[in-house]
């Protein structure tokens, strides 16, 4: 087995609202230590919490493991840091309150510190409610700018992942109608560059094929519905296929995802959050994975909400939550292996010599 | 009055594009006839060809009027236009001609509904710029309807079985459409749907409505159109005792108007509608590189005529090849004989069978 088969990553997860699902599906994901072959998997949270819904989702057999610090944490289990007091901690399933936020901040908070440390290889990120999480620290519309800014990133990117549909938006937690001021040739250039990098680093995708969606309806039709298509999106991408790279459209988004083009793409760039998130769930329902990329440390996150009218009911599925821990385990790997590669690099750059005589290079072909 | 079958007129679309095969492939089958009497309107060079393409045994009745068709199945009754030039006629191409005609086609369906003759209109696929080669400036059918029946206050809804949309706006840049989502708009387009969806026959039709920005703005966190326009709308809806509710995160409402929850929901811009409905309602098969089960269908509310379309394009890539698929067709001719038989102002019904 290689070096890079054993690797086995330490998952930081992050608990959430504990008044909304993600404490169930959390544990619902690691029942039984199920997971212990992929990762070390470390929840963020609380003891007391988690022990309680462990009870109502009768799981007794099995006992989580409590740590104080993540260097603690047992591989051959799932190991719970507390991360406020939590003497009087009460569960309220479905209830929006200001203390279930307060706890949701400083789960999150001491995770990012790990991460930012290097103690911990991944971190998934169970749903916080945007508004109760709300503080003199947290003023973010959501996890992707906290993080973006904790790691000194301007803009981080939200990638969707479902296999290999891939769906990445140039913008994110904004009105509608600031969109169009953000589509801007130096946004757009950056981002459409920033996935192409994480397609390579964290997907292993060598020579990445990326799709790029209009801005208004049919694409702007030649500039009878809207103009940003001509003005601005097209002229990008020819910028990048001059230098190589596969970046195709800008396409109508309605007929590029009914023709199932999408599959032809390792990746689609949409230009704001429902154009790519209305199309990504209804295909990818309840398997999606929202990623971070441009991060320099690991991020994922199951795709759903708090949930909280079916929260302590037991019939929350952990599909996505498994899925988050699975593509953090996987980029986590393909970091690695992507930084082995080019330490071990025998030749980086091809030598001028063998492109200008493309007859030596055929020549190993013609004997084999 | 036994089983009154409607009179459909039906525009076969561009000559030049696959309306045509379509509407014979349709009316091939005898079930048609069953739910309704249908008339083609195009010039009959077009569709005699397009049952020689098709090598289909039907007989083509030429008439100048409605009553002049005999309506059974294995006859294609057309109502006889005089648009195409035989010798300067070519599938697949955008030419003035075959815009001129197809928009002469679907202004005859208007004037027949408009004038009672016809129960309702079904129509094929247009060329957008065939029809500006021609003369004729509009951004499509809805927008031609609108201006030929004198209607301000119509709204488009894609139907692919029981998964229904409607707009808020249409075919306008995304910057006109956050212009246009304003209360008065988004109350006449919930009550339009609420109407449609009661003359199909859902006796109390559960609307939901989508938020314009994303996660419906997150009580004003990101964007206060819902606060402003959309709430308010819902409200005025609801006091008019229609079953309205919202406003939703346009990413997580259409699972459940698929999961059966609602009736129809209520879209801010094109986009938001199309996406979801066309995922749903056309497959491509990338093995067999075809398209299969293109049933989705396009209904304009809101109109003093019945309008139901087909759900897709001329395909200038098939025409006159015989591999369309006519299911749009199909369903869109079933939904415009369902609404014309449930519309109280039928007036060409069929008096004997």
């Amino acid at each position: 087995m290689s070096e890079l088969q054993s690797y086995k990553p330490i998952v930081g997860i992050s608990m959430g609202d504990y008044n909304g699902i993600g404490p169930e599906v959390i544990l619902k994901a690691l029942e039984s230590n199920q997971l212990s072959r992929q990762c070390t998997p470390v929840i963020y949270g609380s003891l007391r919490v988690l022990n309680k819904y462990r009870q109502m989702l009768n799981m007794k057999e099995w006992n989580l493991q409590a740590i104080q610090k993540v260097e603690q944490a047992n591989p051959k289990s799932t190991n719970v840091i507390t991360c406020w007091n939590d003497q009087q901690t009460e569960l309220e399933p479905g209830k929006i309150t200001p203390a279930a936020g307060k706890a949701a901040f400083a789960a999150l908070k001491r995770a990012t510190d790990d991460l930012k440390a290097g103690r911990i290889n991944a971190l998934v990120t169970a749903p916080i409610n945007k508004d109760t999480m709300q503080s003199e620290d947290f003023k973010f519309p959501g996890h992707t700018e906290y993080l973006a800014q904790a790691f000194g990133v301007k803009e981080a990117l939200m990638f969707m992942v479902a296999g290999d549909f891939r769906v990445g938006v140039l913008t994110g937690h904004i009105p509608l109608d600031q969109v169009r001021a953000q589509l801007t040739p130096e946004k757009l250039t950056a981002k459409i560059s920033q996935i192409l990098h994480s397609l390579r680093s964290d997907f292993g995708i060598v020579k990445p094929r990326l799709a790029v969606l209009g801005l208004n309806p049919h694409a702007g039709e030649n500039g009878l519905l809207g103009t940003e298509e001509q003005d601005i999106i097209s002229p990008v991408l020819l910028k990048f296929r001059e230098k190589g790279e596969l970046v195709i459209g800008p396409f109508p988004a309605d007929g590029f995802f009914a023709a199932s083009t999408y599959r032809h793409y390792d990746a689609v760039l949409a230009m704001y959050h429902d154009q790519g998130l209305i199309p990504f769930k209804t295909i990818a329902f309840n398997s999606g994975v929202n990623f971070t990329a441009g991060l320099s440390a690991v991020r994922t996150s199951p795709d759903h909400g708090t949930a909280y009218d079916i929260a302590g009911k037991n019939s929350a599925e952990p599909g996505s939550m498994l899925e988050a821990i699975y593509l953090a385990c996987d980029v986590a790997r393909y970091r690695l292996d992507t930084a082995e590669i080019v330490k071990n690099a025998l030749v980086s750059t091809p030598q001028a010599s063998e492109s200008q005589a493309p007859g030596k290079a055929q020549r190993p072909n013609r004997n084999s | 009055m036994k089983n009154p079958r409607p009179l459909l007129g039906i525009s076969a679309g561009d000559p030049a594009g696959i309306g045509p095969e379509v509407t014979v492939k349709a009316l091939a089958l005898p079930e048609i006839y069953e739910i309704c009497r249908p008339l083609i309107v195009c010039d009959a060079f077009i569709i005699e060809q397009m049952t020689a393409i098709l090598s289909v045994d039907l007989k083509i009745n030429r008439v100048k009027h409605p009553q002049e068709g005999i309506y059974r199945h294995g006859t294609l009754d057309v109502l006889e236009m005089n648009f195409i030039q035989p010798a300067s006629f070519a599938f697949n191409v955008v030419s003035a001609m075959c815009g001129a005609a197809s928009f002469a086609y679907v202004k005859k369906v208007i004037e027949l509904a408009s004038a009672n003759l016809i129960d309702g209109t079904v129509t094929g696929p247009i060329h957008k710029e065939a029809l500006h080669l021609a003369g004729y400036p509009y951004a499509g059918h809805t927008e031609i309807y609108g201006s030929l029946t004198n209607t301000r206050d119509y709204t488009m809804m894609l139907a692919e079985k029981d998964f229904r949309v409607v707009h808020v706006s249409t075919h306008v840049s995304l910057r006109e459409a956050i212009e246009r989502t304003k209360k008065e708009r988004i109350l006449s387009v919930i009550s339009l749907a609420d109407h449609a969806l009661k003359t199909m026959g859902i006796d109390k039709p559960r609307i939901a409505v989508a938020g314009l920005n994303p996660h419906a703005g997150e009580n004003g966190l990101f964007g206060d159109e819902e606060i402003l326009e959309i709430i308010p709308a819902i409200d005025a809806a609801r006091q008019m005792g229609i079953l309205a509710d919202g406003p939703h995160p346009p990413d997580t409402i259409f699972p459940k108007l698929k999961g059966g929850l609602y009736d129809c929901v209520v879209c801010m811009y094109h986009d938001q509608g199309h996406i979801p409905t066309k995922l749903l309602g056309f497959t491509y098969n990338a093995l067999l590189d075809k398209w299969e089960n293109l049933s989705g269908v396009n209904i304009t509310l809101g109109l003093p005529i019945i309008r139901v379309s087909v759900d897709h394009g001329v395909a200038f890539d098939k025409g006159g090849k015989g591999e369309a698929q006519p299911e749009s067709m199909i369903e869109a001719i079933q939904q415009c004989a369902r609404f014309a038989l449930n519309n109280s102002n039928a007036h060409a019904a069929e008096t004997k069978d």
